[in-house]
């Protein structure tokens, strides 16, 4: 299984298609199994999207509201209002024609956390909540404290303990393997994924099938993966129909 | 849980104050005459009675700063006895200060076996940590928000709360089923021994958590040690500063808690399968949204310097 599918499990997602995923292996006693490669880089992402968001919160939201009413001459601690917003507004439209100028139209992490921002204060300002900036800014931390503690409980849960469906599997990397596919245009963490499926296959003399929803980088090489290495790889919802 | 005066979590005696009010008891069973209607009754009480002398919860605490100083370097502007005193007469403060928890245990060794005192304590206590959970959470995000630390570090206080509050309704679970039983045994000398039963069945459930809690508390003394300028800055320190920590025993330390708390999960959830299945609530929506939004991003969208 891939990292993306282990992510949307973690969240509670109810993807259909992983959803569909564990009916199989369930039904047909299929064993689900993730590699270290992708519990590393689970955890990571889970690491470093909490961090990334504190640090967004504290280093650029606080500030920026901060200095804005510094600019405006009104007191830090007076409630927020729609002025706020705008000022908002402003720092993320600064980072968006930035971003515009140097890279390509990606979702990028800091219009991801300008929806949830402004969606989060507007939502107060409409209930007529009177909310002073560092209690707006304390507000949002702990929703992701909150939320990154039950992402905990459910990882812990699902890979940790192994509760559910996965297995972990520990598989000694092949350097040579994960090199050629690299060849690819597959590069690591993924590489690591796929080699760890290739050796697993080889050692078990198992048909094995890599899980994954990343199109744009795995999924599109599948034909490649395949004469290559003789390892399926597809979508959750069509693993089942390629092991019977 | 999280940090009040002097650095010490408001509840952080809860662990110790628990072992106290369910282990260290002994069943008594008092018989008085009493006169009824001109005629003598025998009136058989049965109540709890101490183990421990009063002094006990100093002691220990003062133990657990004793193991913890010994267990970290500490800076040359502090004196370990030093520390270790400040840390534990304010931990004795709040816990004789605390008039709400000393009544629920007077009354634990007040009541007689009919009403349930053991399950009545385990009952206040886990209400009144759910009731300041959000403080908890709150003080976290302060904290987080005056220092230069990482927010998933943190987030390791908060999945210790998680666990806590966890370990307490399986410690209300098993209290109610043994004290039940206490409760219709035929004579004393039956109740007494399920009352046994009933601290054979706790203590490890409390020596794991309380194990987990030194480690916890360890971290968070050793940053806060470290952050402090004087013993008067011990209590709050202004910002929590990861530069002044040395960072090979940082990790050291940490990672010891993060095993402890993994190894402290593991062992409740043998007791109870269900304390990590977990639904992320409607509130949580719009932050999971994000959340799982940057997470799937493409490998190091978070981090492109790496």
């Amino acid at each position: 299984m891939d990292t993306c599918v282990l992510i949307s499990e973690i969240l509670n997602e109810d993807n259909p298609r992983i959803e569909k995923l564990k009916k199989d292996s369930d039904f047909h006693s299929i064993p689900c199994y993730v590699s270290d490669s992708v519990q590393k880089e689970t955890e990571q992402k889970v690491k470093e999207t909490t961090d990334f968001l504190g640090n967004a919160i504290k280093d650029t939201i606080l500030i920026h509201l901060e200095d804005s009413r510094k600019k405006r001459k009104i007191p830090v601690s007076d409630p927020m209002t729609n002025d706020d917003i705008r000022a908002l507004e402003e720092l993320f439209s600064g980072f968006q024609s930035a971003i515009r100028t140097t890279t390509l139209a990606l979702p990028n992490p800091l219009s991801l956390i300008e929806e949830w921002v402004i969606s989060y204060l507007s939502e107060k300002l409409d209930k007529g909540i009177l909310i002073r900036i560092t209690d707006f800014v304390r507000e949002l931390v702990k929703s992701i404290l909150q939320l990154a503690s039950t992402i905990q409980d459910s990882y812990d849960y699902l890979i940790t303990f192994e509760k559910s469906f996965v297995r972990k599997k520990t598989v000694p990397l092949d350097s040579r393997i994960t090199s050629t596919i690299e060849m690819l245009n597959i590069h690591a963490p993924d590489s690591d994924h796929i080699a760890s499926a290739i050796v697993s296959q080889v050692n078990t003399s198992e048909k094995t099938v890599f899980v994954t929803l990343d199109f744009s980088t795995i999924l599109s090489k599948r034909d490649d993966i395949r004469m290559n290495f003789g390892l399926e790889c597809c979508d959750p919802l069509y693993a089942l129909h390629h092991l019977v | 849980m999280t940090f009040t005066a002097a650095g010490v979590p408001s509840i952080d005696y809860s662990g110790s104050s628990l072992r106290y009010g369910l282990i260290g008891i002994k069943p008594i069973e008092v018989v008085e005459t009493v006169k009824r209607f001109g005629m003598k009754f025998l009136r058989i009480t049965r109540k709890f009675d101490s183990l421990k002398t009063p002094e006990t919860y100093s002691d220990a605490v003062t133990f657990q700063n004793e193991v913890i100083m010994s267990s970290i370097k500490i800076p040359e502007w502090f004196d370990a006895d030093e520390l270790i005193k400040e840390f534990s007469q304010q931990s004795i403060k709040n816990y004789e200060s605390d008039e709400e928890f000393k009544k629920a245990v007077d009354e634990l060794k007040k009541a007689s076996r009919i009403s349930g005192p053991l399950l009545s304590f385990v009952e206040f206590v886990k209400d009144r940590f759910e009731s300041q959970r959000d403080q908890y959470l709150e003080a976290e995000a302060e904290r987080f928000l005056r220092s230069n630390f990482p927010l998933s570090f943190y987030n390791k206080f908060v999945v210790f709360d998680n666990t806590y509050q966890e370990f307490l309704k399986i410690l209300e679970d098993r209290v109610r089923k043994h004290e039940f039983l206490a409760r219709c045994a035929r004579n004393f000398e039956m109740y007494k021994k399920r009352i046994s039963e009933l601290r054979a069945t706790i203590g490890p459930i409390i020596d794991q958590v309380d194990a987990c809690f030194l480690h916890y508390s360890r971290v968070k003394k050793y940053v806060i040690v470290w952050n402090a300028k004087d013993y008067s800055e011990l209590s709050n320190p202004k910002f929590l500063d990861v530069k002044n920590v040395d960072y090979v025993e940082f990790e050291k330390i940490f990672n010891e808690y993060g095993n402890k708390l993994m190894e402290t999960r593991q062992f409740l959830l043998h007791l109870d399968e269900n304390i990590l299945c977990k639904e992320f609530g409607s509130a949580q929506y719009a932050t999971k949204e994000a959340f799982s939004k940057l997470a799937t991003l493409p490998y190091d969208s978070l981090n492109p310097e790496s």
